[in-house]
C-alpha cells in the first residue's frame, strides 16, 4: 500500500450539516401512539384505584390529583411521540449511518460502517401488523451506542442491512 | 513441548479434581469474606468482650466454623474440570449444578495468580479471561503449579492459529522475556502514593464501621454525649475532656490515622510494583501478599487516563489507567491501573500509544461558560426545590444554614470546573483536560471510535451548543457544552479518520 498523507482541508470534508434525513414510514407513527395507549391504559389502574379505595374526606383531594397527573403525563406523552416523530429519520452515506431523533434531547449518532460488529431486523406485534421493522446495528461501543432505527419498511430494512453488511465486509477485503 | 501437546487428543479427557488444597483456599476465602462484611462486630469483641457473654456466641462461632468446613468441603469433591471438543469444561455446584464451557477459540488472557498460601503449597490459581462473556471469568482455585503450566501450553497451543495473531496470551510466569522496565516504585514512592490517595472513601467506610460499633455497644450510644466522646470512649480514652478538646484531638488523630490505613493499603497492593513495556504493551506486576499480574496488548488499550489530585500534584505524580477494549462494564471499571507514574514514564506511555505525539500540534478550546448555570440548576437550585418543600429552608435554622453553604460551594466548583476544562485536538487524536481541583487526562486516538453523537437539550439547542460523545469499545468520551460548529467539525473529521483508515480499533 502506498503511504497517504495528503494535506486535508477541513473544510472540503464531507459535512454532516448538509445531509438530508430520510424520514420514518408515516404508518410508525400509529405504532407508536398504539404503545403509548397501551401503556397508558395500563397507568390507569392508579387513577382508577385511588378513586374506588379513598373514601376519607381529608384525602378527597388526591382523587382528583391522580387522575389529573395521569391525564398529563399522557398528553405530554403523545405530545412529545407527534412531535417527536417528524424530527426522527436516518441517512445513508457511502461510508456511515446517520441517526437523529430527540425532542427534548435532540441528538445525531453517527456509526462508520467498518467498526459495525453486527446488524439486525426485529419487529414487534404492532409493528408487525403494520409491515414494520426495527434496523439494530451493533458495535464494540456498548450498549449506548449501539443505533435502533424504527419504522422502516420491510424491504428498506432489509435494503438497509444488507447496504451496511456489504460495507461492513468490503472494508475487511481491501488488500491494496 | 507444546507440538507435542496439541497432537495429544486425549489430553484431561477424564475430568479431574482440583488439587486438594483448594479445600483450604475455599475455607479461608469464606471466611476472609464474613470478616470483610463484619469487620465492626470484631473490633467491638475485642474492645468491650463483654458485650459478647453467654455461650450462644460460642455456639455460633463453633456452627459457623463447623458449616464453612463442610462447604469447602464439599465445594472441593463437587469441582471437575476436563476437556471435550474444544472446549475446556468445568463443572461445580453444591445444590444448584454449574457448567460452564469455554471455547478454545474465545479465550483471551490465562492468568495465574498465587497468594502466600499458593506459594507455601506451591500450586496456582488458573484465571480464564474470554471475550464477549459479559465480563465473566473463569477460576479454578488451586493447580499443582506444574499442571496448569501443561494446562497453559496446551490451551495456547489449541487456540485456533489466526487467533493468535491479534489475542494475547501472557508468556508463562517462568520464562523470562526481555522487557524494558518503565518503572519500579520504591518504599519512598509508595509513602508518596499513600498520602496522595483520595481519603474521602476512607472516611466513608471508617464512619460507616463506627457507626454500626456504637450501635452494638448500645446503652453508651443512648446516653446523649457527643460523637466523637462516644468514639473514644471506645477506646476508653478522653473521658476526662471536654467537647471541644476532644476535637481539638479528634482531627489530627483522625488525619493521621486515615494516612496510616492509607499507606498500609498501598503497600499492601503495590509492594513492589513493577510497570513493565513488553514486546506487545504492558504488564505490571504488583503485591505484597496478593502477587497480581497484569497485562494489556498495545491494540487492545482504546485511550489512556492519567490524572492526579492536589496532593499528587505537590510529589509530581500521576496515576495512570490504560484502558481496554471489553464487553463488559464491570471490567471496564478493572481497568490496567498504576497508582504511581513520573512524568517521564508518562510520556512514554503516550508516545507508545501514539508515536510522535510530543511533536503533536494540538489546537486548544474550552467549553462554554453556560456550563456554570447548568451546574447550579443540577446540583444547587433543582436539589432545594424539594427541601423547600420537605424541611423550612428560610427558617435560618441549622438545616437553612447547610443549603446556604452548599449553594457557593457550587457556584464555586462550577467556575473551577468550567475554567479548567479544555480539549485539544490534533491530526491523530483528541485529549481532554478536566477536574475541578485535580486534572484527569484522556488521550484517544480518532481510530479507536466506535460512533459518534451530538447531543443537546433545548436550552443548548436554543443557543447553539451541544455535548460531544465518542464511544469507543473502552467507554464513552463526554465534551459537554461546546459551540455547535466545533462539534460538527470534530464528528467530520473523526469520521474522516475512521472511514478513511485502514488501522483498525483493535
Amino acid at each position: 500500500m502506498i503511504f497517504e498523507n495528503n494535506q486535508v482541508n477541513i473544510e472540503g470534508l464531507p459535512q454532516i450539516e448538509t445531509v438530508d434525513y430520510q424520514a420514518l414510514d408515516r404508518a410508525y407513527l400509529k405504532v407508536s401512539y398504539i404503545g403509548n395507549a397501551i401503556f397508558f391504559a395500563f397507568l390507569l389502574i392508579g387513577p382508577l384505584i385511588s378513586i374506588v379505595i379513598i373514601d376519607q374526606a381529608e384525602y378527597s383531594f388526591l382523587k382528583i390529583l391522580i387522575p389529573s397527573i395521569w391525564l398529563i403525563l399522557m398528553i405530554f406523552s403523545f405530545w412529545i411521540t407527534g412531535a417527536g416523530f417528524k424530527l426522527k429519520g436516518y441517512a445513508l452515506r457511502e461510508k456511515d449511518i446517520l441517526y437523529r431523533r430527540g425532542i427534548l434531547f435532540r441528538s445525531v449518532t453517527a456509526i462508520p460502517f467498518n467498526r459495525v460488529q453486527h446488524c439486525e431486523i426485529k419487529e414487534g406485534p404492532i409493528e408487525r401488523y403494520f409491515g414494520l421493522k426495527t434496523l439494530e446495528v451493533y458495535t464494540a461501543g456498548g450498549e449506548s451506542s449501539d443505533l435502533s432505527i424504527p419504522g422502516l419498511r420491510g424491504e428498506t430494512a432489509q435494503q438497509l442491512k444488507t447496504f451496511i453488511v456489504k460495507n461492513t465486509s468490503d472494508d475487511d477485503a481491501i488488500v491494496e | 513441548m507444546m507440538t507435542q501437546l496439541s497432537n495429544n487428543e486425549d489430553f484431561l479427557k477424564d475430568p479431574e479434581r482440583q488439587s486438594p488444597v483448594a479445600m483450604l483456599l475455599i475455607l479461608l476465602k469464606f471466611i476472609g469474606n464474613i470478616v470483610r462484611q463484619l469487620w465492626f462486630i470484631i473490633l467491638v469483641f475485642f474492645l468491650r468482650p463483654g458485650s459478647f457473654k453467654g455461650d450462644s456466641w460460642t455456639l455460633w462461632a463453633i456452627g459457623f466454623g463447623a458449616l464453612s468446613t463442610l462447604f469447602s468441603i464439599v465445594s472441593y469433591f463437587k469441582f471437575y474440570y476436563y476437556v471435550k471438543d474444544d472446549e475446556l469444561i468445568i463443572e461445580k455446584g453444591l445444590l444448584q449444578k454449574t457448567r460452564l464451557n469455554i471455547p478454545f477459540d474465545r479465550i483471551q488472557t490465562i492468568n495465574f495468580r498465587q497468594n502466600p498460601i499458593h506459594r507455601f503449597f506451591n500450586v496456582v490459581s488458573l484465571e480464564i479471561d474470554t471475550a464477549g462473556s459479559k465480563g465473566k471469568e473463569f477460576s479454578i482455585t488451586a493447580l499443582d503449579k506444574e499442571k496448569a503450566e501443561t494446562i497453559r501450553s496446551f490451551l495456547i497451543a489449541h487456540i485456533p492459529k489466526e487467533k493468535i495473531e491479534d489475542k494475547q496470551i501472557e508468556e508463562p510466569i517462568t520464562t523470562v522475556v526481555e522487557d524494558k522496565k518503565l518503572i519500579h516504585l520504591s518504599l519512598k514512592d509508595l509513602l508518596k502514593i499513600g498520602v496522595g490517595q483520595n481519603h474521602l472513601r476512607g472516611i466513608g467506610i471508617l464512619f460507616g464501621g463506627l457507626f454500626a460499633a456504637l450501635e452494638l455497644l448500645g446503652d453508651d450510644a443512648t446516653s446523649g454525649r457527643g460523637f466523637v466522646r462516644q468514639i473514644f470512649s471506645l477506646f476508653d480514652i478522653g473521658k476526662s475532656y471536654s467537647t471541644p478538646q476532644l476535637w481539638l484531638y479528634a482531627v489530627p488523630a483522625l488525619i493521621l490515622f486515615l494516612l496510616a490505613s492509607s499507606f498500609i493499603m498501598t503497600i499492601f497492593k503495590y509492594y513492589d510494583l513493577r510497570f513493565l513495556k513488553t514486546a506487545k504493551g504492558f504488564k505490571v506486576i504488583t503485591g505484597l501478599f496478593n502477587r497480581r499480574e497484569q497485562s494489556a496488548s498495545m491494540q487492545k488499550i482504546q485511550m489512556i487516563r492519567w490524572s492526579n489530585n492536589p496532593l499528587k500534584k505537590i510529589f509530581e505524580l500521576f496515576d495512570l489507567r490504560l484502558l481496554q477494549a471489553s464487553s463488559s462494564i464491570v471490567s471496564r471499571k478493572q481497568a490496567f491501573y498504576i497508582p504511581g507514574i513520573y512524568d517521564e514514564q508518562l510520556t512514554a506511555v503516550r508516545e507508545s500509544y501514539l508515536p510522535g505525539e510530543k511533536e503533536m500540534i494540538y489546537e486548544t478550546h474550552g467549553i462554554s461558560k453556560r456550563i456554570i448555570i447548568k451546574r447550579i440548576w443540577m446540583y444547587a437550585i433543582l436539589p432545594m426545590i424539594p427541601a423547600f418543600f420537605f424541611f423550612d429552608v428560610m427558617d435560618f435554622g441549622p438545616n437553612s444554614m447547610m443549603w446556604l453553604m452548599w449553594l457557593p460551594i457550587i457556584i464555586w466548583t462550577s467556575f473551577l470546573y468550567h475554567r479548567n476544562w479544555r480539549y485539544h485536538v490534533s491530526e491523530a487524536g483528541v485529549r481532554t483536560t478536566q477536574g475541578i481541583f485535580g486534572r484527569s487526562h484522556t488521550l484517544l486516538k480518532w481510530t479507536k471510535i466506535q460512533g459518534t453523537r451530538t447531543r443537546q437539550s433545548i436550552f443548548q439547542a436554543r443557543r447553539g451548543y451541544t455535548d460531544l460523545l465518542f464511544f469507543t469499545a473502552a467507554g464513552t468520551v463526554v465534551i459537554p457544552y461546546i459551540e455547535e460548529e466545533k462539534a460538527r467539525k470534530m464528528v467530520d473529521f473523526a469520521l474522516y479518520k475512521v472511514e478513511s483508515s485502514k488501522e483498525s480499533w483493535m
